[in-house]
C-alpha cells in the first residue's frame, strides 16, 4: 500500500437548466488554444461543445475527455423529464463515432485541459465567460493512494502481456537475446 | 430581398476567424464582458423596464406590458387602451407566458438572452423575441394566448410579426367598412381570432384577397381603391410604422421618423433617452457615468432638456441639437450593420457596452485596420450615404420624407421644415434630401453624383426645393 496523499480535483458543474446556447464556452476556449494565444477561433477546435436541440429544449455543454479507438457496440437513449437525449449526448469520448473533440487539420483528439496556464488562471474561461451561469468551477480535495508512476517501457509490456500472456512475451524476448 | 423573393441568406462558416492583434483584442473584450456584468445589475432607473438593460427589448423575460399596451395603438393603430392593464390581465399574460415558454435563449456568442422558444398547446416549438409578442394580439384586440399562437403559425410559414398582423388589422378595418365585402373575403370565419388566421393564410398562400394585403398596406390600399388609402394611413415610404400616435411633437423623432431609411424607428432611434427625466438631480445622475457619449456636449443637451416650459418639446433640443442627437444615433445603427454587429449591445440601449470610443479600438485590435473615431464616422457617414444615394436613383425625394399626418397630435409645420432644412444641410444634402457633389466628392463617391447627372437627377428635382413636406401643404392637396 502507497502513502495517502491529497490531491486537488478540477470540476466543473454543468447546470444544463441555464444553458443558453449561446456558445460563447466554445468561442473562448477555441480563442484561448489558438496558437499564439487568442490569435483565432473556431467552435470546431474547441474542447466544450453545446449539444443542442432548440426545439426540443436540448442544451447540454459537454467537455472533451479521453480518446477511444473504437466506438460503443451498443448505445444508450436516455429520457429525462420527458426529453430523449440522443445516444452520444452525455459522452465526452473522442471517438470514431462523431466530429466533436478533433482537431480539424490533423484529426487528432482534444481533451479538456481546464485552461492549464502558467501563471494558473482564477477558473477555466469557459466558466467566466458564461454568463447564464451553467458552467461553475468546483476544486475540492480528494485522499489518494500514491502510486509509484510506471516508466512507459513498462506501461508498453503491461499492455503486450495483456494481450499475449507474459509467457509469450518472455519467449520472444529470449529469441530476440538468442538472434543478437 | 424581398423584391428578389429570397426569404434570408445563411451562412456557414467552417473556418478560423482570425484576430489581427490577439492580446490587445482580448482585453477590449474582457472591458466590455465586465461592462455588461455591470450593466446587468445595474438597470437604469427612470426609463421604462425594456430600455432599463441591455439587448434587445427583453420581452420575453419581462410579464410587466403595461407601458406597451397603454402606449401603443390597437387595431390598425388606432385605438389607444390607456386603462387596459389591470392585476388580472397581468396574471393571466403571465401565466400564458410562462406556460408556453420553455426556455430563455442567446445568439451565437453573444451573453444576452434575448429570445425564447414558446411551445403554444398542441402546436410545435418555434423562437420570438422581442415586441413580436404582442403585436399580432393587439392587431387583433385579443389576447396574449391568441397573439403566441398564431406567432407560431406565422413564424413557420415565414412571414414577420411587424406589417403582417398590421395589413391584417387594415383588411378587417376596411371589411367592416363596407370597402372589402363577403365578396373579397369568401369563407371567412365570423369570429374574430378566426379571421385573423384566415387571413394569414390567405396571405401566405397569396390567394384572393391574401394576394393583394401580402404587398402591404400602402400598395394593397391603392389596388383596393374606394377609399381604402385613408385607411393606410400608418406609413412613411409605404412602409408599415410601429402603431404609435402620440401627443406632442419631439423634434428629434420627427427628424429620425422622417428621414430614416431603414425605415422602422427601433432602426434608428437608440444611445439618447427618449424622453426628458423630470428633475435635474435624476439628470445629472444619469449622465455622471455616460462615457459613451461622442461628444460632451450630449450630456448638456439632456441635462437641459425639461418635460415642460421653455426647454421641453417641440422647440428643445433645439433644431441645431436635434441635428447632432440624429445623426450619432443613426451613425451607431449604420456602424453596426456595417460591422455586422446587433443592435442590442450597441446602437439601440442606452448605455451600451460597444459605442463610439471602443469601436474603433475594436476594429484596430480584430481586423489590423488603422481606425480611429474620425475614420469611422467618416466610414459610416459613406455607408449612409450610399444608402441614401440608392433611394434617391430610385425616385425617393424630400416628399416622401414625412411621418404619418396623425402620428402626433400638434403639429408644427414651420418648425418641421426647419428641422429638415437644417439636417438636409447638416448632412450634406440639398434641399429635396439629395446628397450633394460636393458632399459626395468629400466621401470619395464622386461615380454617384456622375450617375445623377446622367440620370437628370440633379436637374429634375436637384436645387428646386420641394416642399411638400408640411402637414398644411398636405391638407390644402
Amino acid at each position: 500500500m502507497g502513502e495517502k496523499k491529497k490531491k486537488i480535483i478540477k470540476t466543473i458543474k454543468v447546470d444544463a437548466d441555464k444553458c443558453n446556447g449561446c456558445r460563447a464556452c466554445e468561442v473562448i476556449c477555441s480563442a484561448f488554444h489558438a496558437t499564439p494565444k487568442y490569435s483565432s477561433n473556431n467552435p470546431a477546435r474547441s474542447r466544450i461543445r453545446v449539444i443542442r436541440h432548440p426545439l426540443k429544449d436540448i442544451y447540454i455543454p459537454v467537455y472533451a475527455g479521453e480518446y477511444t479507438p473504437a466506438e460503443c457496440a451498443g448505445r444508450d437513449k436516455y429520457v429525462i423529464d420527458g426529453k430523449e437525449y440522443e445516444e452520444c449526448a452525455f459522452c465526452r469520448a473522442s471517438c470514431p463515432s462523431r466530429d466533436i473533440f478533433k482537431e480539424p487539420d490533423s484529426g487528432l483528439p482534444l481533451k479538456c485541459d481546464m485552461c492549464e496556464s502558467d501563471p494558473d488562471l482564477e477558473e477555466p474561461l469557459c466558466v467566466k465567460w458564461c454568463l447564464a451561469d451553467a458552467l461553475t468551477y468546483e476544486e475540492r480535495e480528494e485522499e489518494v493512494e500514491e502510486e509509484e508512476e510506471q516508466e512507459e517501457m513498462e506501461i508498453g509490456l503491461e499492455a503486450l502481456a495483456d494481450k499475449f500472456g507474459l509467457d509469450k512475451i518472455m519467449d520472444s524476448v529470449a529469441r530476440m537475446s538468442m538472434k543478437d | 430581398m424581398g423584391d428578389k423573393r429570397v426569404k434570408a441568406v445563411v451562412v456557414r462558416g467552417t473556418k478560423d476567424i482570425n484576430v489581427a492583434k490577439p492580446l490587445e483584442y482580448m482585453e477590449l473584450c474582457n472591458e466590455v464582458l465586465e461592462y455588461i456584468k455591470f450593466r446587468n445589475e445595474n438597470p437604469i432607473p427612470g426609463v421604462m423596464a425594456i430600455l432599463q438593460g441591455l439587448g434587445s427589448p427583453q420581452e420575453m423575460a419581462t410579464h410587466d406590458e403595461k407601458w406597451h399596451t397603454e402606449n401603443f395603438m390597437w387595431g390598425n393603430s388606432r385605438l389607444r387602451r390607456r386603462d387596459f392593464w389591470n392585476e388580472e390581465i397581468a396574471k393571466a399574460w403571465k401565466d400564458t407566458m410562462e406556460n408556453m415558454q420553455t426556455r430563455l435563449i442567446s445568439c451565437y456568442n453573444c451573453p444576452m438572452k434575448c429570445g425564447a422558444t414558446i411551445t403554444p398547446p398542441g402546436q410545435p416549438t418555434y423562437m420570438m423575441k422581442c415586441f413580436s409578442k404582442l403585436t399580432y394580439t393587439m392587431a387583433a384586440m385579443s389576447d396574449l394566448e391568441f397573439g403566441l399562437g398564431i406567432a407560431q403559425s406565422a413564424t413557420e410559414y415565414g412571414v414577420d410579426g411587424f406589417s403582417t398582423p398590421q395589413v391584417m388589422a387594415f383588411a378587417l378595418e376596411l371589411y367592416e367598412n363596407g370597402i372589402l365585402t363577403d365578396d373579397d373575403m369568401p369563407g371567412m370565419p365570423s369570429d374574430n381570432d378566426g379571421r385573423f388566421y384566415w387571413l394569414l393564410d390567405k396571405i401566405v398562400r397569396r390567394e384572393g384577397i391574401g394576394d393583394v394585403l401580402a404587398n402591404g398596406t400602402y400598395w394593397a390600399a391603392k389596388e383596393i381603391g374606394k377609399g381604402a388609402e385613408e385607411y393606410a394611413h400608418n406609413n412613411i415610404k409605404k412602409h408599415e410604422q410601429l402603431p404609435l400616435k402620440l401627443s406632442m411633437l419631439n423634434p428629434v423623432y420627427f427628424l429620425m421618423y422622417a428621414t430614416g431609411e431603414k425605415i422602422n424607428i427601433t432602426q434608428i432611434e437608440g444611445q439618447f433617452p427618449q424622453a426628458p427625466y423630470p428633475k435635474r438631480e435624476h439628470r445629472e445622475a444619469f449622465v455622471k457615468d455616460w462615457f459613451q457619449v461622442p461628444d460632451e456636449k450630449f450630456k448638456q443637451y439632456f441635462l437641459d432638456w425639461e418635460p415642460r416650459g421653455e426647454n421641453s418639446n417641440p422647440y428643445y433640443p433645439t433644431v441645431q441639437m436635434s441635428c447632432d442627437i440624429v445623426d450619432w444615433q443613426e451613425r451607431m445603427h449604420y456602424i453596426d450593420d456595417g460591422l455586422g454587429m446587433c443592435a442590442g449591445l450597441s446602437s439601440f440601449p442606452l448605455k451600451p457596452p460597444y459605442h463610439m470610443h471602443n469601436y474603433p479600438k475594436f476594429i484596430s485590435a480584430g481586423a489590423g485596420i488603422d481606425m480611429d473615431e474620425d475614420k469611422l464616422t467618416q466610414a459610416a457617414r459613406r455607408y449612409r450615404t450610399l444608402v441614401r444615394a440608392n433611394n434617391i436613383r430610385r425616385g425617393m425625394r424630400r416628399k416622401d420624407e414625412k411621418p404619418p399626418e396623425n402620428h402626433w397630435k400638434k403639429r408644427f409645420p414651420e418648425l418641421e421644415e426647419e428641422l429638415l432644412d437644417t439636417y438636409y444641410k447638416f448632412k450634406g444634402w440639398n434641399n429635396d434630401g439629395i446628397p450633394t457633389k460636393e458632399s459626395l466628392h468629400e466621401l470619395g463617391l464622386d461615380y454617384v453624383s456622375e450617375d445623377f447627372e446622367k440620370r437628370g437627377v440633379y436637374s429634375d428635382d436637384g436645387d428646386t426645393p420641394s416642399k411638400e413636406t408640411s402637414v398644411e401643404k398636405e391638407k390644402e392637396v
